[in-house]
């Protein structure tokens, strides 16, 4: 029987569309997972359902929960429906829980609100609650403020929200998509287990098909505010009759090409011993402070040509360890050098020899400059006359190589997509043709297809430009495609290495094991056909 | 209206930076010339605003008052402008250091004195007179100003853009320069107005209890000071002054209000 009908549900802000038509019906127990890129509108899609559109949105079409025409309730009513019967599971468990409340009054606060309870005898249920996300001991951890737990424990925690009212619905929007895989893995089979238990239908939204496709009864698959594809989940993936599904899937797959190398030559990068510490606040006032070690006693060397990843997840001292490199950290212990010259206080002249790319496309940019100041400055790193006139031929050229066009040098950063700036922020990197390039979660932060192509770019460039990188990634998938070589860090040391295949298909160490199998894997379903 | 606040503001202050500048150029009567059986007139056909006690012509001493005032509190401003922003943007690059503490703390030092208090003290040991309530009032500024930028540097400093020009060798000062301030400028406008706007107040103050702007320059505080022992007979000559102190402050407050919404990024973006 379907719980929740929604028809031909359209969306307007101003003159854009946002959602087309969208039609689908949600079964009860069923998961209906809605996928697509950013800016489809999937979650636009599930912020409708419980009506929390943006204010100057136009809503059209028709929303039924059981027998209830949604759209036609007003502000009071949708009240009772919110979290009582519907409940929502944001991406982001900081912001979603309140930080001055501890996780067990929050809890029992929803509980309290939307039924008759008291609050001891909701305080008893929130015990329960709690212990069945997996948050035991539970009385322990009741009286915990958010930040005293980690990012897993505080999605538990709002899903504990969610499942608190015994709600028909929960719609979960990316709600793993700020976690590491391990966690990922975890509060996925939570989620799964907890939905069958309480025969709960589910609506999750994802831009990730691997987890789609291990999670959901059916798919959705949107494309610019419609919904190109609705099937049931080993269906869709066997015949996958949209295009655009065929390409989301191919992208999701990509591996690319990587030019062949010769590796025996003198080390570029070679890091010696190294731990970095940072000094924590002092808890009494005449006692000396403690040290955090962030990275402790990593070695290893990166020769010319070679392209290596380190692999780990958040806290592991990645970004501290890249820093580090780029001579912007300063070293407890250890050496750091690049073509045997210590990095840390080197002159222009050595610093010039590395350079970056970060992950988030759009804090990377001063929003101030044009594209031109913007990609020419590493030239500050090369002291002596260039004239102007060469460093204006090597800005057009470099946005050439990186697939944008010259005329693009004049603009300014707003005017580019999350991929366009990625690939600004690589001709910024490249523009001096540094000897060595740190990719830092340089593709985290963009859509499957656009991903590929960054990686294509990339590989592209390796090639052309005999580009050494040292690419620093959570995404075992990227590392996969994009390395010959890669590391494996935890709690600040690295704890396996060796060839980028090898580490991957016969991890020696478990944890290496672990990751490799938490990754949520896309289903083979061609070859049953 | 959405730029209702801001253009209302900003009509009320060119309307008093009008007043201002016409005053070079001409009054209606000369301020220097006293006319003792035209005193206390209450506003007429001749004297739009009436008179003092002394027959000068109210309107005449208002515009130049307006003068002086926007000429204190501008170069107040500038002072602490110029000081605060730089003190602020080098504590934000060296955060934690030892010039950071001895930046932020000595500005703490100069917000825990009233700053009447001070302004005092400065005229007390050199003087009363315009330059000094200038200086004074421009030290209080310096405190507001590197607050406010090293406040928002702090969190730039955090920005990638930023880590990518120290990538490319780039010095503190240099980045200081070229990334951070033109990010912060909206904020420093926006606080720039209100300061400017509290600037004319202090002014006012000082020269109410004559340590400010010295006669015969006229000066708004100096007239209320002036009209308090006439205020039974001749209120206007309170009202008038205190209601062109009104007019210029509320001016540029709602000005920096509107100003902010319009600059503030988040506002924006909600707009385009």
């Amino acid at each position: 029987m379907s719980i929740l009908s929604v028809e031909n549900l359209n969306l307007k802000i101003g003159p854009t569309k946002i959602l087309e038509d969208v039609s689908f019906e949600l079964n009860e127990g069923r998961i209906l997972a809605i996928t697509g890129e950013s800016g489809s509108g999937k979650s636009m899609t599930a912020l409708s359902i419980i009506q929390l559109q943006p204010k100057n949105a136009n809503l059209g079409g028709k929303i039924f929960f059981r027998d209830q025409e949604i759209t036609k309730k007003n502000e009071f009513e949708l009240c009772k429906i919110r979290g009582a019967k519907i409940g929502m599971i944001f991406q982001e468990p900081m912001t979603a829980l309140n930080p001055v409340k501890t996780v067990g009054d929050q809890i029992s606060e929803t509980i309290v609100l939307h039924s008759e309870k008291n609050k001891t005898s909701a305080d008893s249920e929130t015990l329960k609650i709690l212990e069945r996300v997996g948050l035991k001991p539970a009385i322990d951890v009741f009286k915990r403020y958010p930040h005293e737990l980690s990012g897993g424990q505080r999605q538990r925690v709002v899903i504990g929200i969610a499942i608190a009212l015994k709600p028909s619905i929960i719609i979960a929007d990316e709600p793993t998509t700020a976690l590491d895989v391990t966690t990922q893995s975890q509060i996925l089979a939570l989620l799964k287990k907890l939905v069958k238990e309480d025969n709960i239908s589910m609506i999750l939204i994802t831009h990730d098909l691997a987890v789609v496709a291990n999670m959901a009864d059916q798919i959705a698959v949107m494309q610019n505010g419609k919904i190109v594809e609705i099937e049931e989940t080993q269906k869709l993936f066997k015949s996958m009759k949209h295009k655009y599904t065929r390409s989301l899937f191919a992208a999701s797959e990509h591996l690319v090409e990587l030019p062949i190398i010769d590796t025996n030559t003198d080390p570029l990068l070679s890091i010696k011993n190294v731990t970095c510490k940072y000094r924590l606040a002092r808890t009494k006032v005449f006692s000396k402070s403690d040290y955090f070690t962030a990275v402790s006693d990593v070695s290893f060397d990166i020769k010319n040509g070679e392209r290596v990843g380190l692999v780990g997840e958040s806290g592991c001292g990645k970004s501290t360890l890249t820093r580090a490199i780029l001579g912007l950290e300063p070293i407890f212990e250890g050496k750091i050098n690049v073509d045997d010259v210590n990095i840390l206080n080197a002159k222009a002249s050595i610093r010039k020899n590395i350079q970056v790319v970060f992950q988030d496309p759009y804090g990377s940019f001063n929003p101030r400059h044009r594209v031109s100041t913007l990609i020419k400055e590493p030239f500050y790193l090369i002291k002596g006359s260039i004239d102007t006139k060469k460093i204006e031929n090597k800005i057009e050229q470099v946005l050439e190589d990186v697939g944008l066009s010259a005329a693009d040098k004049n603009k300014y950063i707003h005017e580019f997509s999350g991929g366009q700036r990625q690939r600004i922020a690589i001709a910024r990197a490249l523009i001096i043709k540094p000897k060595l390039v740190i990719f830092d979660e340089a593709v985290s932060a963009l859509d499957v297809t656009v991903r590929a192509q960054i990686l294509d770019l990339i590989a592209e460039l390796a090639a052309e430009y005999g580009l050494t990188y040292l690419f620093i990634s959570h995404d075992l998938s990227v590392i996969r495609s994009i390395t010959d070589r890669c590391l494996v860090m935890k709690n600040g040391k690295i704890i396996e290495q060796g060839l980028t295949k090898k580490v991957l298909e016969q991890p020696k160490n478990r944890y290496t094991k672990n990751l490799i199998d938490a990754v949520p894997k896309l289903p083979n379903f061609q070859m049953e056909l | 209206m959405k730029n209702g606040s801001l253009i209302f503001g900003a009509l009320l202050s060119v309307l008093v930076i009008i007043a201002a500048g016409v005053s070079f150029l001409w009054v209606p009567f000369d301020i220097t010339q006293l006319s003792i059986p035209d005193k206390l007139q209450t506003p007429n056909k001749i004297h739009w605003l009436g008179t003092d006690h002394f027959g000068r012509d109210i309107l005449s001493m208002i515009m130049i008052g307006a003068r002086t005032s926007l000429a204190v509190a501008l170069l107040a401003v500038g002072i602490g402008f110029s000081i605060g922003v730089p003190l602020g943007l080098a504590a934000a690059a060296r955060k934690n250091s030892l010039i950071d503490e001895v930046i932020m703390r000595t500005n703490d030092l100069i917000f825990a004195f009233p700053s009447l208090v001070i302004a005092i003290l400065i005229t007390a040991l050199f003087g009363a007179g315009a330059m000094n309530a200038i200086i004074a009032i421009g030290i209080f500024n310096i405190p507001v100003f590197a607050r406010v930028s090293r406040g928002a540097a702090l969190s730039l400093w955090q920005k990638e853009f930023i880590l990518a020009a120290r990538v490319s060798g780039k010095s503190d000062f240099l980045i200081s320069a070229e990334h951070i301030l033109p990010n912060i400028a909206n904020l420093l406008i926006v606080q720039g107005t209100i300061q400017f706007s509290l600037g004319i107040l202090a002014e006012a103050g000082l020269s109410y209890v004559g340590l400010g702007t010295q006669p015969p320059i006229p000066s708004w505080g100096r007239m209320l000071a002036d009209a308090q022992t006439m205020v039974s007979f001749a209120p206007h000559l309170a009202i008038i002054p205190g209601t062109a102190i009104i007019v210029t402050v509320l001016g540029l407050n709602l000005m920096g209000d509107g100003l902010r919404d319009i600059l503030d990024p988040r506002v924006r973006k909600s707009r385009e």
